[in-house]
């Protein structure tokens, strides 16, 4: 993997870009002002620090980010060891901050290929990588995902975890993945064949729930969205694992993709006419809520902003006299009806617009951000901050772009190889060492495929 | 019924600081003292300065202040840590030893801010530890986690 150079940022935007200069050692930017208070250099004295006791040094490593936890390994073999020691794990759990971060992968070939992926001679790289991104500090990691074996794509992102499923058509077999330790938990096979259904999961430290939709096989060459199967498994002993389908509302159309977890539902983006589908994870039961302005929406995505569900959409009038514009809408406590909570500043559209060009954005939310992606173009990315009440636009990731020409042969498209033209996809993701409800899944005596 | 008895504390150099026990008590230790009925004299408190309870007492006054946004207290912890390090150092054993785990988590937070750019070499020296990896281990570790050091 090419070593991370931060590149000069040279974006001519009048929206400023509050990146601290990069240190010369690259290890992540920090934005603590006070590293110079005492005016001269930013090492601490080692005579105070070396006498605090080894309790309250675990402690100070338990709140480190991950980047800066994997580094703090090499110290000495002491913290080397923490990330096995239930103690500190334990005290891991109690005290580190959840992060809103995300993590991205580049898009694999148009998905409407059901022919097997037959390209176990090309010289491509064979192992999954991501991308994680801290928006704090808009920073960007390169994540190796080696277990994973071939012919799985993440899906989704809950608790820490990452959930592969399988691309073959038919019954579907799903990995939880823990990219920072290297962990794989499989589950147990869906029961449908599918070809590429919705994926929704959330995962707490003692439940986890999965709701598979959609794209259910009714010939071997024909799929339907009919049903949805799902999976439930909690600390208190209740599990439902795959026993419960529900019928999905008829003449349904979602696009294969995310379902977003707000508060006990999954929700999904219907298309042709616009309309949000949601999912009761309690009662496994499907309603349509109405879009906001639906005539008028180009691009659609649903995200999960601070605890509600959000609405991101470009809104184009026919009419002269209202100007185009990127709009937030929040679903509110009702259910069914939502408010406009922000739109982009209109100099800012102007310039996005251009770049965009039609061609429509993802968007993926975490907590108070949302990151904005340009199709066909990972380089350009917006941020948006819910609480600063910011737009950013985010540095490139430096790991996607001028890499992606490794001739992977096979299909023939207009891609640049079977990663797509730099495309990016993601989720957001809080990076944690460990996920409790893997110990829960541990009781889950089932046969499973091996990976080899 | 809210008690508006007030404690007195005496640090090691022998100031003595009287504070609210509604407030006081925010410190585990205190709170196990006035629960077991010997806090008729002033506390002694040999492992705290006065310059540090004068810290800590300000920090506790601001968060049992009552009308106070998250915002503003958020804002106050910010300068309140601007401090240099080894304030916060004593900061941090007193917090410690009275058994305050929000200043505690609040501090650790603090210094973790401090460190989380600086490579292994440098946490090594800032907290005199030893270096007990042979080169190659060294090496095969940061292999292992390649992806933080990038």
């Amino acid at each position: 993997m090419e070593a991370f150079h931060h590149a000069p940022i040279s974006f001519h935007f009048p929206y400023a870009f509050p990146v601290p200069t990069p240190t010369t050692n690259f290890l992540g930017t920090t934005t603590a002002p006070n590293l110079s208070i005492n005016g001269s250099d930013t090492w601490m004295d080692s005579r105070i620090w070396s006498r605090l006791p080894h309790r309250l040094i675990d402690r100070i490593v338990a709140f480190l980010p991950p980047p800066a936890f994997f580094r703090a390994r090499a110290v000495c073999k002491r913290f080397y060891g923490l990330l096995y020691s239930t103690h500190f794990l334990e005290l891991y759990l109690q005290v580190s901050p959840q992060r809103h971060w995300f993590i991205f992968f580049k898009q694999k070939v148009p998905r409407n290929n059901i022919y097997k992926n037959n390209n176990s001679t090309n010289a491509g790289s064979n192992s999954v990588e991501g991308y994680l991104f801290d928006p704090d500090n808009l920073s960007w990691y390169g994540l190796s995902f080696a277990l994973i074996p071939q012919g799985f794509s993440p899906v989704s992102s809950s608790g820490g975890l990452i959930c592969f499923v399988s691309d073959e058509a038919g019954s579907k077999n799903i990995l939880l993945c823990n990219p920072l330790v290297g962990s794989i938990i499989p589950l147990p096979p869906t029961l449908r064949p599918r070809l590429f259904p919705s994926i929704g999961l959330t995962i707490t430290n003692s439940s986890i729930d999965l709701a598979v939709a959609g794209d259910d096989l009714i010939s071997p060459y024909a799929v339907k969205n009919l049903t949805t199967e799902s999976f439930h498994i909690d600390g208190n002993g209740f599990y439902s694992i795959w026993g419960t389908t529900s019928s999905l509302p008829r003449l349904c159309s979602f696009e294969s993709g995310k379902m977003v977890h707000v508060q006990g539902r999954f929700y999904c983006m219907n298309f042709s006419p616009f309309s949000v589908l949601s999912y009761d994870i309690g009662t496994n039961n499907w309603s349509k809520i109405q879009a906001p302005m639906r005539r008028f929406l180009r691009s659609p995505s649903l995200v999960e902003g601070n605890g509600r569900l959000v609405l991101v959409a470009a809104v184009e009038k026919s009419k002269l006299n209202v100007p185009r514009s990127l709009r937030l809408w929040a679903l509110q406590d009702c259910g069914t009806m939502w408010v406009e909570i922000e739109r982009m500043p209109q100099q800012l559209y102007v310039q996005f617009a251009e770049l965009e060009n039609g061609q429509g954005f993802n968007c993926v939310g975490h907590g108070e951000f949302v990151v904005i992606m340009i199709k066909n173009n990972s380089d350009k990315a917006l941020l948006f901050d819910f609480c600063k009440k910011r737009w950013l636009w985010i540095p490139p990731c430096p790991f996607v772009g001028g890499n992606s020409n490794v001739d992977y042969g096979g299909t023939s498209n207009n891609y640049g190889g079977e990663y797509g033209g730099g495309e990016l996809h993601g989720f957001g993701y809080d990076p944690r060492l460990a996920a409790p409800i893997g110990a829960l899944l541990d009781q889950l005596t089932l046969p499973f495929q091996s990976f080899n | 019924m809210s008690s508006t008895k007030l404690l007195t504390l005496k640090t090691s150099d022998g100031e003595e600081f009287k504070l609210d026990e509604a407030v006081a008590v925010k410190s585990q230790a205190i709170k196990n003292m006035v629960e077991d009925d010997c806090v008729s004299n002033a506390i002694p408190l040999p492992n705290v300065d006065s310059k540090t309870m004068t810290k800590v007492i300000e920090y506790w006054k601001k968060h049992s202040e009552e009308g106070v946004s998250k915002d503003q207290l958020n804002d106050f912890d910010k300068g309140f840590l601007e401090v240099h390090h080894s304030v916060l150092y004593d900061l941090l054993l007193a917090a410690n030893y009275l058994n305050d785990k929000e200043l505690v988590d609040v501090i650790c937070q603090e210094v973790a801010d401090r460190i989380k750019g600086k490579t292994p070499e440098e946490i090594r020296k800032e907290f005199d530890i030893k270096n007990d990896f042979t080169p190659e281990e060294e090496e095969k570790i940061r292999q292992e986690n390649a992806w933080a050091f990038d």
